[in-house]
């Protein structure tokens, strides 16, 4: 050993320093104690936090079921006549079994959302339309394929009126339609709930354990720093996040009113190696199932017979896509603070091919087959979080964060769609 | 009261074998904290955060080593991780070279004299100084707990030393 070296060692590897007051066994029993309460109180919330994540995943699993089941055979006639939906036909409840119907074309309405109407029983089974030749947009009920879709079907020999059609209304089916756009609503309301939640990914710095050259190993605590030099340690991170993209779409078109929500969750595993002050790129694997739910009313024009003139017919359709995206993320991530606790920034661009797409899409121009955004239609998504994360062992961390995602499927028509959807991850941090 | 029936105690809760192990060892482990640390407040903190690691972590110690080793080891690391949760403004206070030179003798100089070199030192040099030459750790366990090449530990520890000889020879109490 080096003399200097020695002097030193000599001088004051022994050497004792007077405490001042401030140091004292008292002291020490006094972090304990306040260290112990602060465990008690991470414990506390970590639990809320891991009850609160899988409340909100249960919720979106139901959610999806529930727009897969409503999907099905939902079409219907809105024979309103409050007046309060878009392009209702109003009823005369004097002329009820006569067929006079007056045209109640409330043009102002049509902006309400689609669900904001309560619906009255009335019977127009026996209601003698003709078809009138629609505007170009609107949807021809002459047509037998498109009839289908619209819920407008031919009619049998019993209740055919020489229209050639029947409109399916009948006395309760408005109570049917109205309980359909109370779920959407609620769907809506659960949706926005969901949207203020966000988040994903976390990342331990420096490996916690401290060998001793002739001691014992001692599990230690050692926090994030930034290194001097990039260290090739890899860290191995798994997120589970889930965000919502609002999408109330309110059409000022007599033909096509449409209301809707997109949501998605998804899962990475990503590694990530330290490339020093603070900074951790890496690459892994990414799911996400994406679903939309909404409702759309779609109007059609027949002509009624009794009054001579078109009347506007508006029948309202659930809808639902199902969209899986398996990714390749491509992560950066950079540590802000020192310690146990630490503010983490995460970038993260997601590029992606499409697995499945089913259902049908929310577009502007009206509803389209999910047919139109083919298998391998290739996807660029990213996202943008920042949250905290906590160093619970010392190989692992857990991770809480809001984000804001950024949806794109090229190919795919979805004008009014957000693309930028805000959520809440949670994320396991392990470090080898 | 042997070391054993200290650590017992400890793992027990005992307070009265706590406040033993305190007073015991204290004084000494200031030392080692003052050396890596800025400040005197911040050794003191460093002390009492090991200190809670210690009695925390009392049943890992497994007696491998002497508990003094492993204790310092504790607060070598809190002293690190001390270090890092802090900006330090490595500003070198000349002042504390002054204090106690009134010998030209390495032999006279004192603990505190020679602390007050180490003070003088950019934090990176003290801190693999500390290590290597107090602690006895090798470049290997030095560039894991910090994070750096074997290099840079190797690189910094000569120029730790080139700093200490060049304050004695400016002092002029250089010898052969």
């Amino acid at each position: 050993m080096i003399k200097t070296d020695q002097i030193f060692k000599d001088a004051l590897h022994n050497h004792e320093t007077p405490l001042s007051g401030k140091a004292s066994f008292q002291g020490v029993m006094q972090k304990r104690k306040n260290k112990r309460r602060g465990f008690f109180w991470f414990s506390l919330s970590s639990v809320l936090l891991l009850l609160l994540s899988l409340t909100a995943a249960t919720l979106f699993r139901s959610a999806v079921s529930e727009g897969n089941t409503t999907s099905e055979n939902n079409t219907q006639i809105n024979t309103d006549n409050t007046g309060n939906g878009a392009g209702k036909v109003a009823k005369n409840a004097s002329a009820k079994q006569s067929g006079d119907y007056r045209v109640k074309n409330n043009e102002a309405a049509l902006n309400q959302p689609a669900f904001s109407h309560t619906s009255r029983a009335g019977a127009i089974s026996k209601s003698a339309f003709t078809v009138k030749t629609g505007q170009a947009q609107r949807p021809d009920i002459s047509d037998k394929k498109n009839n289908s879709s619209l819920g407008i079907k031919p009619v049998n020999s019993a209740t055919s009126n020489g229209s050639g059609f029947e409109l399916s209304a009948k006395g309760g089916s408005d109570q049917i339609l109205s309980d359909n756009l109370y779920e959407t609503r609620k769907l809506l309301e659960l949706s926005d709930w969901i949207k203020r939640l966000s988040g994903r990914g976390i990342s331990i710095e420096k490996n916690a354990k401290i060998m001793p050259t002739e001691g014992t190993v001692i599990p230690e605590f050692v926090p994030f720093y930034p290194p001097r030099e990039p260290k090739f340690n890899p860290i191995f991170e798994l997120n589970v996040a889930t965000a919502g993209n609002g999408y109330k779409y309110f059409r000022e078109s007599q033909d096509v009113t449409i209301a809707g929500n997109h949501r998605f969750s998804q899962y990475q595993g990503i590694m990530l190696f330290d490339m020093g002050r603070g900074v951790n790129i890496g690459a892994g694997m990414g799911y996400m199932e994406s679903v939309g739910i909404g409702k759309a009313l779609i109007s059609s024009y027949v002509y009624d017979t009794m009054l001579q003139k078109d009347v506007r017919i508006t029948k309202a359709q659930n809808i639902s896509y199902r969209l899986n995206i398996v990714s390749i993320p491509l992560a950066v991530r950079y540590q802000l603070g020192f310690g146990r606790s630490l503010v983490r920034i995460s970038v993260t661009a997601m590029p992606g091919l499409v697995t499945l797409g089913s259902g049908t899409m929310f577009s502007r121009d009206a509803l389209q087959s999910m047919d139109v955004l083919k298998k391998s239609s290739f996807t660029m998504d990213a996202r943008l979080g920042a949250g905290l994360y906590y160093q619970v062992a010392p190989k692992t961390a857990i991770s809480a964060e809001p984000m804001v995602q950024y949806q794109s499927i090229p190919g795919a028509q979805w004008n009014s769609f957000s693309r930028f959807g805000f959520g809440f991850g949670l994320g396991v941090v392990f470090r080898p | 009261m042997t070391e054993q029936q200290l650590v017992d105690g400890c793992i027990r809760e005992d307070r009265k074998c706590q406040e033993q192990l305190w007073n015991l060892y204290a004084t000494k482990l200031l030392t080692v904290s003052i050396r890596y640390c800025q400040n005197r407040e911040d050794a003191e903190d460093v002390l009492m955060e090991a200190f809670v690691k210690i009695f925390d972590n009392m049943s890992a110690f497994r007696g491998q080593s002497s508990l003094e080793t492993w204790m310092r080891r504790i607060v070598v690391n809190t002293s690190i991780n001390k270090i890092r949760s802090r900006k330090f403004t490595e500003s070198i206070d000349n002042e504390a070279l002054h204090i106690g030179y009134s010998d030209n003798s390495f032999d006279a100089m004192d603990a505190k004299l020679l602390m007050g070199m180490l003070e003088s030192l950019p934090v990176g040099y003290r801190m693999v100084f500390n290590l290597f030459a107090i602690e006895g750790y090798s470049h290997k366990e030095i560039a894991e707990l910090l994070s750096i090449d074997e290099g840079t530990s190797r690189s910094q520890l000569a120029k730790a030393r080139k700093s200490l000889q060049d304050m004695i020879e400016k002092k002029g109490v250089i010898h052969a």
